[in-house]
């Protein structure tokens, strides 16, 4: 099982390189290889580590602990075909791991991040429409139950076009160097990361490729179905590739109009999940 | 840290990942155990693995607060 | 009953009221567990601040006083979250939530900074009012059911109202706005990582598990 781990950490990995990559040929540039990430990965687990003087040590080092442990955890949640609201929380438990690594160091940098990451939990309600919807179809939120329903009457994807946009906006809001990533924007050096460098900064690097592995990879079996592994891992590709061109083409919003942004899809999620609901019942 | 706490921490995490998948495969445990064993051992595994190929040099230091 | 956090894993009921586990809540609750426990184990952070009218900074440091009120809110906090997460009875939970409240209440009041106290204050006074629909939600479902055991509400048969589903949902956003003063604080620069990251993580999972019972019962 250790296999699939390490599989999908440098997959992760791959993936946001290439997320640079695609982001940098849009902006004409020449842009990183795309295993970069995974050798920034590597370089800074060779770096010297210690933890800052004021910070609060145990608190410091066991955020990076729990980040890894709840994304490892919901790979398996995911490859099990176990309940989807267990990976629901372990989303938005992130937050509080991102607040964590932010508040634990006592830089003001990362504090901001921290912070940043708490008044954006706005990002969060349209997973929890994707989820409601989702059930109102289903009747179940077993992952395994709603493959099999999309085995018989076809794709959430096509059956409930919204639902999908909902998650993949959700999985944007995410993604680095997109419209909605005030967390580690560049007036806050490297936001709520700013402190944590050399093997911390290594684990935060496998926390993020777990994270854009699992997401990815429930994104295609949430809406897509039971498909091969190969394939799976070819159309995880291409939305992340689609998730870079929206990266690419949008600036990064000031953290008020972030959450507004953020705020007015939710309304619209909801609204869309109330009539749903209306018309189903 | 201290390099003995890492080379611990290191030992003790490739111990249980390799017991807990040496158990699944004689499936001597279920499935759920193996995950949860990983999922306790594997963040240790990739912390101590860092700290130990460069066991803690620097001084403590401030956090970085502008230039 | 719907199968939504996976089948149950643990069941211990007193009659009618009971405790359970499903794969959902046991995360949860471990989640909450873990986090108590790195309140009991770390120190608060100093957080550093520039000096107005100069190139100086210096450290806050958290007294020793507030540190111990701070600490023991907080694990108090984690104890009445853990109990919101294992509890299959209604009122068990609510009671638990609206502990949380008053618990993030302690937290963020115990720093002797204006700023601060004020956002305690409004916090304080939206958890005291969200208090209202959350145990009403609760008597509105037992008036009309005739229990609180989630299980027994989710084998069916039971017409529980929605406005009563709603008013428990209204209630724990209500107790569970705390990240957002807590953040409002924060951006005064109170110290005190894990007592803060308590509040978060206990308003975000009575928020998580409200969703469950929704939608199971």
């Amino acid at each position: 099982m250790i296999e699939y781990l390490v599989f999908a950490a440098v997959f992760g990995l791959l993936l946001l390189g290439i997320h640079r990559k695609v982001i940098a040929r849009i902006q004409i540039r020449p842009g990183p290889p795309i295993w970069q990430e995974i050798l920034h990965a590597l370089k800074f687990s060779f770096k010297s580590t210690w933890v800052p003087k004021t910070a609060s040590s145990a608190l410091f080092v066991a955020v990076v602990l729990v980040g890894i442990g709840i994304w490892s955890a919901a790979l398996f949640v995911v490859l099990a075909g176990e309940s989807i609201l267990i990976l629901f929380a372990i989303y938005m438990l992130h937050k509080i791991v991102e607040h964590g690594y932010g508040l634990s160091s006592g830089s003001p940098y990362g504090k901001f991040g921290g912070v940043r990451s708490v008044i954006s939990a706005a990002s969060e309600i349209p997973l929890f429409v994707t989820i409601a919807a989702i059930y109102l179809f289903t009747g179940s939120l077993i992952l395994r139950d709603i493959t099999a329903y999309q085995d018989i009457h076809g794709p959430l994807l096509l059956i409930a076009p919204p639902v999908a946009l909902a998650m993949y906006i959700v999985i944007l809001s995410k993604m680095p160097y997109g419209p909605f990533s005030i967390v580690e924007s560049k007036e806050l050096v490297s936001g709520y990361k700013t402190e944590h460098f050399g093997a911390w900064r290594a684990g935060l690097a496998v926390t993020d490729g777990l994270k854009t592995f699992v997401l990815l990879y429930a994104f295609v079996a949430i809406f897509i179905g039971a498909v091969p592994f190969w394939a799976a891992l070819i159309i995880m590709t291409a939305v992340l590739i689609s998730l870079s061109f929206v990266c690419a083409v949008t600036p990064m919003l000031s953290p008020f109009d972030s959450v507004t942004v953020q705020g007015i899809i939710t309304g619209l999620m909801l609204i869309y999940a109330g009539c749903l609901w209306w018309v189903m019942s | 840290m201290k390099q003995k706490t890492v080379t611990c921490g290191l030992a003790a995490s490739v111990i249980a990942i390799v017991a807990a998948c040496a158990a699944l495969a004689a499936a001597l445990i279920p499935p759920w155990v193996a995950a949860a064993v990983l999922v306790a051992a594997f963040p240790v595994l990739v912390l101590s693995l860092g700290l130990w190929w460069r066991a803690p040099g620097g001084e403590e230091d401030i956090p970085f607060i502008g230039y | 009953m719907p199968d939504i956090g996976g089948s149950d894993l643990f069941v211990l009921a007193f009659g009618d009221i009971l405790h359970y586990f499903n794969p959902y809540t046991a995360t949860l609750f471990l989640l909450a567990l873990l986090f108590t426990g790195l309140v009991i184990a770390s120190r608060p952070e100093r957080q550093l601040d520039i000096a107005f009218g100069g190139d100086a900074y210096y450290a806050k440091m958290t007294t020793v006083s507030e540190m111990r009120f701070r600490r023991f809110m907080a694990i108090a906090c984690g104890l009445a979250s853990m109990g919101a997460m294992a509890s299959g009875d209604i009122f068990n939970f609510t009671l638990f939530v609206s502990l949380v409240g008053i618990t993030n209440v302690g937290i963020v009041s115990a720093v002797r900074i204006r700023h601060v106290l004020n956002a305690a204050y409004e916090y304080g006074i939206v958890a005291m009012v969200a208090t209202l629909p959350l145990f009403g939600g609760a008597a509105l479902i037992l008036g009309t059911t005739g229990t609180l055991s989630i299980q027994a509400l989710a084998a069916g048969g039971f017409a529980v109202p929605l406005v009563g589903k709603a008013l428990l949902a209204l209630g724990v956003i209500g107790e569970g706005m705390a990240p957002f003063y807590a953040a409002k604080a924060e951006m005064f620069r109170a110290p005190g990582a894990p007592y803060v990251i308590m509040c978060s993580l206990s308003s975000l999972l009575i928020f998580l598990r409200v969703v469950e019972i929704v939608i199971t019962i």
